[in-house]
Formats: C-alpha cells, structure tokens, sequence
C-alpha cells in the first residue's frame, strides 16, 4: 500500500511509478532485466518413429485397426479353442466361401436381387415416410388420430408378420419389398416429426417479423430445423431395411442373400451362413458411409471441426 | 432536466439534438391507446394499459422499466408480432402492416438460424419478402460491412463469438431497411466491455442512417447514452409513466457516461423505476410462476 500513494514519479523495489501527486497512480512492471519471452513456441519436428506412431493413432486409422484385430481374434477363437467347422468357421474360411459362391454365379445373383428388394422398399418407405412425418409435424389434429396407431406398429415387431406376407403378397420379391418398406416408414416419420416439432419458437416469431406466411414458416424454418433428426431416422430405417430383407426372403424365396443363408443353414454349412452375414454387415456400412457423405452436404453446419 | 408526466402527451417535445419536429405533419410511428391483454383459463393478464406514443423520424427512443412491465409485449406489438386489444400502431399515418416491412425486429437472443451462413442470414428478411435477387447477396454484404464484420459471409452462426453474432442479429434488421428498427434488448446477452463497444458502434450506424429506433433495455446508463427520449415503463398494468428528453449533445461516445449530468440522467431514471425493480425482484423470489414479458409464447 504504501508504494501506491507514492505518486511522485520515484522509482520503487518492483517498478515504477507515474502520475501527479494526490491522483491515482499506477506502478509499472517494466523491468528491463527481464529476458523476454516469447508467448508462443513451436513445437519441434517429430522423429520418424514417433511420427508413425502418431499416423497409427489418427482418427481414421482406427477402425482399421479395430476390424483387424476383431478378425484375428475371430479366427485364432474359431481355429484353437471352438475347433469344429460346423459350430464356427473363421473369416478365412467365410471368404474362400463367398470364392466359391461366387464362382457359381450364385452370389451376384443373391446379391442384386437382395440390393433390388431393399432400394425398392427403402425409396417408398423413406418418401412417405418424411411425408407423414411432416404431416404429423404440422397437423396437431392429424397427430392426435395418428399418434397411437403409429405407436402401437413402430413398438410392434412387425417382422412377426413375415409368414403372413407370403399368404397376402405370394412368393417372390413383393413380399420382401412390402416388409422392408413398412420397417423404414416409421422411424423416418417418428424422427421427422420430432424434428419439426423442436423448432426454437424464437425463430418462428423471427420469420413472422419479416412477415413470413405459413409455408414459408415451413420451409425456410421448420423443415430445416427437421434436418438432423430426419437424417437419425433415416439412419435407423437403414437398419431396420437390412434385417427386412434377410427375414422377407427367409419365408417363400429362391434367391437372395437372406434364402442362401437359410439353405447353408439346412446343409449345415456354417462358412455359407456367415458368409451370407458378412455381406449384409458389409452392405450395412456401405449404406451408412455413403449416407454419411450425403449426410455432410445436406447439414453442413454441422461439421465444422474435422 | 426533466420528467414529463404522461398526462399531457401534447405539451411533450422531442428535445436536445433529435431530429427536427415539423408540427403539422404526422409522427413517423404512432402507439395510439395500445392495450394487450393475455387471456389463461381463469384469468385476464392486462399486459399494456392504454399506451400512447409518437416517435418522429429519425429519432432514437429507449424504453426502460422493470421486468415483466410489458416492453417486450409492446415491442412485440408495434412489430405486429401479437394483436393488440384495443388501439392501433400507424406508420406515417396509415395502420402499420407486418407484411409491408414497415419494421424490422433485432431480437434479444440473437436468433440467428443455425443452418444458414451468415450471409444467408442476413439475406432472411429479403428472401421471406420475395426480394429475392442478385442484389440480395450484395446488399446483405454491405450490412455486414456497415457492422464491421466482414470476411465472415460463408461462416456458420456458431463459429462466432456473441458479440459478432449480435452484430449479425443488426445488420439482418438493417438490411431490409425498415421505417423503424425495433430494438429489444439487443445487447443483454454480452458481456460488459462487449457490450460497450457496440453501443458505440450502434451510435455509429445510427448517426450514418438516422433511423427511427425504439429500443428496450435494462441498462440506464445504456438507455442515456443511446436515446433522444427515454421512455419509462410502469408495471401491472403496463403503462407509460414517464418521459425524459435526453439533452445531451451528439455525437455521443462512452466517456460522457462520467459526465455529472449523464449521471444526474440515470439517477433521474434509477428514481422513477426503483420501487418497481425491487418488487419485480421480490416477485421473482416469492412467485416462481412469474408471468415472463412475454407470456403468449404463441403460434
């Protein structure tokens, strides 16, 4: 304290002190003796092992890595401790199968037909899907009649139906397209109209401030608040499709990658069935990723940091 | 200095260096007898009290007064934004109309769209009203220039920091142009320093333009330094009870908030809405379902 209201311009042990007597002063840090420093250090260039190090931690290494490891694990577990082909065959094994599925012409064939099932159920079901979203979002009135009906068949698991559909839709692809579309139409619609419905209200009073009428409160507010969730939804539609199909060819099929792996499941062919499995994961991720691409262009903002 | 009392609208003049009054002709914005009422299940909420106000052109009127006296509602219903009971709001003598763009809002909290540019949200108010063009992009750039924020057109609303996204939240109202920029409490969310630079800078873009402004806030000293005329809010029922020429020259800029009569200013006002702040205070404590500003929360 005492330094503070010497204001005489003197030099004190810490610093130095300015202004005119009686008036607040301040005492100065400037010491000259002080090596600067300065505020921001570039870290060295990393040596050649610990670069590589690094490259292997990087984010899209990762499931690189964790797939391989799952493999390796998978066929050191079916080879050493299961030992019997018939209960587990490794990834090995799986791929020599689709070889020979393959070499048979069976597994282009399997393969079209199933994707031809899935893309028709999948486009109907997401289209209407959205608009009954959006008219769920919209309509209060709508909601209220829907809402249980719509809850009781998305609890409901409707694959349990599947024998039914080779009576009401015959054998063949119908049936299967029928299924997978019923399976993608409700968690599009369910998010849907959950997205329109978190709209901010400060953003509707703003779009009415500027005068907007009821469509354009629509589409230039609720529709794109709806984005995200919609995208979650379709998301799970993608889901629900793949296990559509598997079960849909289950019952009453020739083809597809669903009959093949109920046929090697009769010949006890283990390799067949996980072979069939695979492809549906493959194609699982597949979808996903091309989705996730669509994905980034359609809601930008919301991947701003990779 | 001094008060003028509610009871003599007619006596009432805008003073000091606000723009000139030509006596014959109509004040650009008219509040004639505004009354709001919120009807709940079991009760009638009287929100705004047979209000009056005139503001001419080009003159910047701040409206101060404890929570929940209805500034916003008011605001909200000189924008067009609710209906008022009885009264009317008139632009250059003719009733104001939402879809004319006789107004145009800055909200409190930004809201700014978060699936839009910045540019593209600045663009919002031409692109609702079909004005649409390729001199869209160009004016809502040159509002972003005027809010000094350039080289931010293709960012996102949640790169920018609070004070750039209010700057955003002004050149959206500014750009479209409107008779009179309704103000609500614009600078509440920022912090201390932040907000103290923008009001600067407001000063700035008003003295470019000289719109007609009514403005709400909590801040006294912000109310003084900003308006030709602050306007004091009394509560339950809202109503107008007072009015206070700011005499004090511009351009203005922020050491005149130490001047002793910019002081003398916001005491003045301190004086006439103290008693309502601390009940309003109180209400808060005692009531947790304390009816907001804004107790439509409508559509």
């Amino acid at each position: 304290m005492d330094r503070t209201s010497e204001a005489d311009g003197s030099e004190t042990e810490q610093g130095r002190s300015v202004g005119a007597p009686g008036m607040p002063s301040a005492i100065f840090y400037d010491d000259d003796d002080l090596v600067p420093r300065p505020a921001i250090t570039r870290r060295p260039p990393l040596t050649r092992g610990k670069r590589f190090r690094q490259r292997l931690r990087l984010r899209r290494n990762r499931p690189i890595l964790s797939i391989t490891v799952f493999l390796v694990t998978w066929q050191l577990f079916s080879d050493f401790y299961v030992n019997r082909p018939i209960f587990l065959t490794g990834p090995i094994q799986v791929v020599q199968e689709l070889f020979v599925q393959a070499q048979e012409g069976t597994l282009w064939l399997d393969m079209t037909v199933s994707a031809t099932e899935f893309f028709k159920g999948f486009s109907v079901g997401l289209v209407v899907g959205i608009l009954l979203g959006m008219a769920l979002g919209t309509s209060r009135r709508f909601k209220s009649y829907a809402d249980p009906i719509i809850t009781g068949f998305y609890a409901t698991p409707l694959i349990a139906l599947a024998p039914l559909f080779i009576l009401w839709f015959g054998i063949g692809e119908r049936k299967t397209v029928v299924l997978v579309f019923l399976l993608v139409i409700l968690p599009v619609a369910i998010n849907t109209d959950v997205g329109i419905r978190a709209t901010d209200a400060v953003h509707v009073e703003l779009a009415r401030s500027f005068g907007a009428s009821r469509l354009q409160l629509f589409t230039a507010i609720r529709f794109p608040t709806s984005i995200p969730f919609m995208i979650a939804g379709i998301r799970m539609g993608i889901a629900r499709g793949l296990i559509g199909v598997v079960v849909g060819e289950f019952f009453g099929s020739r083809e597809g990658m669903g009959y093949r792996i109920l046929l090697s499941s009769q010949y006890f062919n283990n390799a067949g069935v996980l072979a069939g499995v695979l492809m549906f994961a493959v194609a699982g991720v597949i979808l996903v990723l091309i989705f996730e691409r669509f994905e980034r262009r359609v809601a930008p903002w919301r991947y701003e940091d990779d | 200095m001094g008060v003028t009392e509610r009871d003599d609208m007619s006596e009432v003049a805008p003073s000091g260096s606000g723009a000139p009054r030509d006596a014959e002709s109509a004040p650009l914005l008219e509040v004639d007898n505004l009354s709001v009422e919120f009807t709940r299940d079991d009760f009638t909420l009287l929100a705004l009290d047979r209000v009056s106000l005139k503001v001419d052109e080009g003159e910047f009127v701040c409206v101060v007064g404890a929570s929940g006296c209805g500034k916003t509602t008011l605001l909200k219903t000189i924008d067009g934004l609710l209906k008022p009971t009885e009264g009317s709001v008139r632009v250059r003598g003719r009733a104001a109309n939402l879809a004319e763009g006789d107004m145009a809002m800055v909200f409190q909290h930004d809201a700014l769209l978060p699936w839009r540019t910045v540019l593209a949200n600045v663009r919002l108010g031409l692109d609702l009203r079909a004005r649409r063009s390729k001199k869209s992009d160009k004016r809502a750039h040159d509002a972003l220039e005027a809010v000094k924020l350039r080289h931010f057109d293709n960012h996102y609303p949640h790169e920018l920091s609070g004070g750039m996204r209010q700057r955003v939240n002004l050149a959206r109202a500014i750009v479209v142009d409107p008779e009179v920029l309704l103000m609500d409490e614009p600078f509440a969310s920022l912090d201390a320093q932040t907000r103290e630079v923008m009001q600067t800078e407001l000063l700035d873009i008003w003295n470019r333009a000289r719109k007609t402004v009514v403005f709400i806030t909590h801040q006294l000293d912000e109310a003084v330094l900003l308006a030709d005329r602050v306007i004091v809010m009394g509560s339950h029922p809202g109503r107008i009870r007072a009015e206070i020429p700011i005499d004090i020259p511009r351009p203005r800029d922020l050491r005149m908030k130490r001047d002793p009569k910019f002081v003398k200013y916001v005491d003045l006002i301190w004086g006439l809405i103290e008693e309502e702040v601390r009940r309003s205070v109180l209400d808060d404590i005692t009531n947790f379902d304390h009816e907001s500003d804004d107790p439509a929360g409508d559509d």
